[in-house]
């Protein structure tokens, strides 16, 4: 039983990044438009992150540092401090998003309106980042988010042309009534997706909360390899059965109410509450996440002490970065605006972030002085080069699909 | 103007991206199109979800809540597709477009009154009509004027 | 492990890094270097600096200066000096800078300090670790 939990760090993280708020409408809405076509943009995603993820994984084992700490000490103040703001902006906007998502499918579970839902989910957030340990919020929220299996199984039901299906993913290619450029656009969002930067942040930070040593680079990868495959497979359902559902009737997915309708006409109302269950786990954990990456990113920067694994008065500064946060996103939730259209708005700034936050990380992991023998082989080198191009390219692209599409349209 | 200004009055313009459909019958026509397309979207989430419905798959209060945002969304695109000054040889389009809208927005009214009363037989009735509603829809890239 | 005698480039293996303690908890970043010029004309980090008056200087444009100008303005001294850790307390380098002090008797942490009283510490439960 232990050993479950003991990938519950990975699994978590991997919620947070593959079907968040926003990825959770993202990726039915590319099946209903897409159909899987894009599928192959979460394999390369999944590939990338899990590359990334274990070098943030093994310096914050072997080193006891975590992502943050070493971004400013290899870009410098200046570039550094462009990285920070870039990827605060896209940590704290998502946060903003998550709060507000965990309302909406409080509002979908009860018909209690969102705006409502906002302040108490921003209490009971904060609450919990306060008082319940990292562990229990990592095997509660990592497990609890596993219900969004029930998109896996849905399809498994729904008995599609399996055919079909494979005959999407091996075209890549838009559909009929899209173009180049949206397909594009959703490459683009799908590949941010997998690879944003708070999920590095979070897991390399949540290694060192656990106390992870040389000697955990092992349960470190299991985490790495299981976690984050998972959340890919977990997008790919939520697309899959959009694709099988909405595509042939030509309805585009808008909205968070949309994306579990399939599920219930598979699984009747037992499928349709365990996806909601689903939803609130994945963005309260994906909230949980973000939140305290928030702290993290910014304690890690200046060099202050930071964590739950310490006493909140002796990591004073950190937790008071918590709760700005958790205060500030309120009012921002309360002008009703579209918590969907937040995350839209942090892929600008995700383009930014992306090459600062990655590039340190594949130069620590070759650096002695941190690694000592567990250094980058070549197999990681070559991965990690080839992927930071990719990145490169990403974030050229996106902002220009981004004007081009109108997001997406 | 200088050319250095013009350039940039064209570049402002391409990525807003939009030249008012009032004087270009072609670009009026797409307009169309796209607000039908839209409708059909909601339309067809509301046959869906009502159909989910009778077979007793979602639950009452879901139901309600896909029928209403659906019922929003179509609204909100056919308000914004009438207010638009049709140029004076669409006025053809202009009725074809507006009359499937229309009807398509009274079948999506009473699904939603049905639904909200869960009253399965005025469901059953609002079924067949925004089926009907949703194939108009799906028939007007081929038979829109 | 680099001891700090041996002639090396303190801008690589020095400045961004974060300090730690003797139990290997944060403390600050060396958010910059005091010098001193020795006898024989060699240079020796007499001290690392660190906080906002160190940074400051350090972040290029507007908001170095605006970042200086607050912190003077929060000091109660005229001409306030910042956070500064005696390089005889480095004990060793790797992917941190240790110090053998504990972290309280360093006081470099104004800030920490005002956030605890001021806020943290109002907080029930702000004395129990995870």
């Amino acid at each position: 039983m232990k050993h479950i939990f003991a990938v519950a760090l990975g699994v978590l993280t991997a919620i947070g990044g593959f079907v968040d708020i926003g990825d959770l409408v993202t990726n039915a809405l590319v099946g209903s438009r897409f159909g899987l076509s894009l599928a192959w943009v979460v394999v390369v995603g999944v590939v990338g992150i899990c590359v990334f993820s274990e070098m943030s994984g093994r310096v914050a084992a072997v080193s006891g540092r975590a992502t943050f700490d070493l971004v400013r000490e290899r870009l410098g103040p200046r570039v550094g401090l462009a990285n920070l703001v870039a990827s605060m902006a896209v940590t704290f906007l998502t946060f903003i998003a998550e709060i507000g998502g965990v309302a909406l499918a409080l509002e979908l579970a009860t018909s209690v309106n969102e705006v409502l839902w906002v302040p108490v989910v921003a209490a009971v957030l904060w609450i919990v980042l306060w008082r319940v340990r990292f562990k229990v919020l990592e095997n509660v929220f990592g497990l609890l988010g596993l219900a969004l299996v029930v998109f896996a199984v849905a399809l498994w039901q729904l008995n599609p042309d399996w055919g079909g299906l494979w005959q999407q993913v091996t075209s890549p290619m838009p559909t009929p009534g899209e173009g180049w450029a949206q397909y594009g656009y959703y490459a683009v969002a799908l590949f941010g997706a997998a690879l944003t930067p708070y999920e590095v942040f979070f897991f390399s930070s949540g290694g060192v909360e656990e106390r992870w040593t040389a000697k955990d680079v092992g349960t470190m990868r299991v985490n790495v390899f299981l976690g984050f495959p998972l959340g890919g497979l977990l997008s790919l359902s939520i697309a899959a059965v959009a694709a099988v559902v909405f595509l042939p009737a030509e309805v585009q997915v808008e909205a968070l109410a949309q994306v579990p309708l399939p599920v219930a006409l598979a699984l009747g109302k037992l499928g349709l509450a365990i996806a909601l269950i689903g939803f609130f786990a994945a963005t309260f954990g994906a909230a949980c996440e973000t939140g305290l990456s928030v702290g993290y990113s910014i304690a890690q920067f200046y060099g202050w002490r930071w964590g739950k694994f310490v006493p909140p008065r002796q990591a004073a500064r950190f937790h008071l970065v918590v709760l700005l946060s958790t205060v500030l996103a309120v009012p921002v939730l309360l002008t009703t605006v579209d918590p969907i259209a937040v995350t839209e708005y942090s892929v600008v700034f995700s383009a930014l972030a992306l090459p600062l936050t990655y590039l340190p990380i594949l130069v620590i992991a070759n650096d002695p002085d941190y690694m000592g023998e567990r250094v980058n082989g070549r197999l990681a080198n070559a991965l990690g080069t080839v992927y930071l191009v990719v990145i490169v390219v990403v974030s050229v692209a996106a902002i220009p699909l981004m004007i081009i599409t109108k997001g997406g349209q | 103007m200088t050319a250095r200004a013009a350039v940039a009055v064209l570049a402002v313009a391409a990525l807003v991206g939009c030249a008012t459909p009032e004087g270009d019958p072609g670009a009026y026509r797409d307009e169309a199109l796209s607000t039908l397309k839209a409708a059909h979207s909601a339309v067809e989430w509301v046959h869906i979800t009502v159909g989910a419905r009778l077979d007793d798959k979602i639950f009452a209060r879901s139901a309600d809540d896909c029928v209403s945002s659906a019922e929003d969304s179509l609204s909100g695109a056919a308000g914004t597709f009438v207010g638009l000054q049709p140029p004076r040889s669409s006025d053809e389009v202009r009725d074809a477009a507006t009359k499937l809208l229309s009807d398509a927005q009274d079948a999506v009214e009473d699904a939603r009154i049905a639904v909200r009363r869960d009253d399965r037989a005025a469901m059953r009735q609002a079924y067949t009509a925004v089926a009907h509603a949703s194939q108009a829809l799906g028939r007007a890239a081929e038979e829109l004027p | 492990m680099t001891p700090l005698r041996a002639s090396y480039d303190a801008g690589l293996h020095l400045l961004d890094r974060q300090i730690v303690d003797h139990e290997d908890l944060p403390v600050a970043n060396v958010d910059d270097i005091e010098l001193l010029e020795r006898a024989d004309g060699r240079l020796a980090v007499s001290a690392l600096l660190t906080g906002p008056g160190a940074l400051g200087p350090r972040t290029p444009g507007r908001l170095g200066s605006w970042t200086v100008a607050v912190w003077r303005r929060l000091r109660p001294d005229p001409d306030p000096r910042p956070g500064r850790i005696e390089a005889r307390l480095v004990t060793h380098t790797d992917s941190a800078v240790h110090v053998s002090a504990r972290a309280r008797d360093l006081s470099v942490d104004g800030f920490e300090q005002w956030a605890r009283a001021q806020v943290i510490e109002k907080i029930p439960g702000a004395g129990r670790a995870d």
